[in-house]
């Protein structure tokens, strides 16, 4: 039978290697897919892949077993995303220049129907870049990971009504970047 | 009719808020969440760059060293430790052999005055049982690894063996001190422990199948690792009636 989680976690406590190794098989994808969105670079998400599992294994007498080790691990690579970007001031390097905007022919095909030809692509990244290293959090946790604002607010450190804000601002600087790219169509209220 | 703003239309989009009966009559403000949606399926679209089935594998072969990096440095930490205790300890012991001899006796007379009283008996005894303690505990470690492996693989003693030879030195000393201060149990202890100690620390890399057994049975046969657990226990013990009789003596 496969090992739960909460197994795992209680062997590698007790010193397993492989039931650690378990755990990162498991989740070690999931966690570079939030690391990128957090990060926006590979490499950046890589390390903090590692920098994840290596506090998570730090750590691994903190985890209660009535958690979710995903929840958990997550948390933690969030963490560790924050810490990266703090230390980097990406922030201010950020916000240091404007990114070209190219404009698209209006007949640019519907972004649901297809996949981002390069230039967009550009153009969304580029978007996400321009936000704070606390509205791009924000926006990740929220939009991508269904996180509560509750929770986005404890994670940042941050009340809620900020909390709020800070995904609102994160929002419209991406709706005033990329409207141009796309076109009014029906959506599901 | 008042119109939806830019939060509400975001907050409806989250599921904070429902904003649907107004959505469903103004189509000013319906035009403007479509336009939020398609922005968003924008950013949906955006690619997050594959990482193939190797890359757990890859995570995990950075991370294994890392954390034998970090397990080494730790064991370094205490040998290190241990060797500080051990040097203070010996010239501690060397100073006193140094004293004048009316010293010496009246230090004597003073250990024997009252042995009933467990607060004043042998307190450099209960001092090198609490430092032979620690150094039971490293080594106590690195013989249950061996101990505890499947004697039909054989071992991958490469970690244990840089443990054993950090070892072997504060082993030695100890014994020494032992003998030299007449505790017998600790010093037959330490000779038991020390030629199992010196052989892994010059083995190979990896015990074949022949040497993990023979090891084993010799850990086994003197019953090492339960005398090490008892003397380990002991020292904790002997270091809480040290730090007693130590607030004793300060009262």
């Amino acid at each position: 039978m496969e090992m739960t989680d909460v197994a795992a976690v209680s062997r590698a406590r007790d010193g397993d290697a492989e039931a650690f190794r378990l755990l990162v098989e498991r989740h070690s994808r999931a966690i570079f897919r939030v690391a990128w969105r957090m990060t926006g670079n590979e490499h950046d998400a890589d390390d903090v892949v590692q920098e994840a599992f290596l506090r998570a294994y730090r750590q691994i007498d903190a985890f209660e077993e009535r958690a979710n080790f995903s929840t958990w691990l997550h948390r933690i690579a969030i963490n560790c995303s924050l810490d990266l970007l703090r230390a980097r001031g990406r922030h201010d390097r950020q916000y240091g220049g404007d990114v070209d905007v190219v404009e698209l022919s209006s007949d640019a095909p519907e972004p649901d129907r297809l996949a981002l030809s390069a230039e967009l692509k550009e153009h969304v990244a580029a978007a996400m870049k321009r936000l704070s290293d606390n509205e791009r959090t924000a926006f990740v946790l929220r939009h991508f990971e269904g996180m509560p604002v509750e929770e986005i607010g404890k994670t940042l450190g941050i009340q809620v009504n900020a909390t709020k804000h800070t995904i609102f601002r994160a929002v419209r600087k991406l709706r005033d970047a990329l409207e141009p790219f796309v076109r009014s169509t029906q959506c599901n209220t | 009719m008042q119109h939806l703003n830019d939060e509400d239309l975001i907050a409806h989009h989250y599921r904070d808020a429902d904003a649907s009966e107004h959505l469903d009559v103004c189509a000013d403000c319906r035009a403007q969440y479509e336009t939020l949606c398609r922005v968003l399926a924008l950013v949906d679209a955006l690619p997050v760059p594959e990482r193939d089935a190797a890359y757990p594998d890859q995570v995990w072969n950075r991370l294994r060293w890392r954390l034998e990096r970090r397990r080494r440095r730790t064991w370094q930490w205490l040998a290190g430790v241990a060797a500080v205790l051990a040097i203070a300890f010996v010239t501690g012991e060397w100073w006193k052999e140094r004293q004048p001899v009316d010293s010496r006796q009246q230090i004597a007379d003073s250990r024997t005055a009252t042995p009933s009283n467990p607060a004043t008996q042998q307190p450099n005894n209960r001092v090198l049982v609490y430092v032979v303690g620690d150094h039971l505990d490293a080594a106590e470690r690195v013989l249950a690894e061996v101990a505890n492996a499947d004697p039909k693989k054989g071992l991958d003693v490469g970690e244990e063996q840089k443990r054993a030879e950090d070892l072997v030195d504060a082993n030695r000393i100890y014994r020494q001190t032992a003998v030299r201060r007449g505790d017998k149990r600790i010093a037959a202890l330490l000779s038991d422990i020390e030629p199992i100690l010196v052989e892994l620390s010059h083995s190979g890399a990896k015990l074949s199948s022949d040497e993990l057994t023979s090891m084993q049975k010799r850990i086994d046969s003197k019953n090492l690792l339960f005398k090490m657990r008892v003397m380990s226990a002991q020292g904790e013990g002997q270091h809480d009636n040290l730090l007693a009789s130590q607030h004793l003596k300060s009262l």
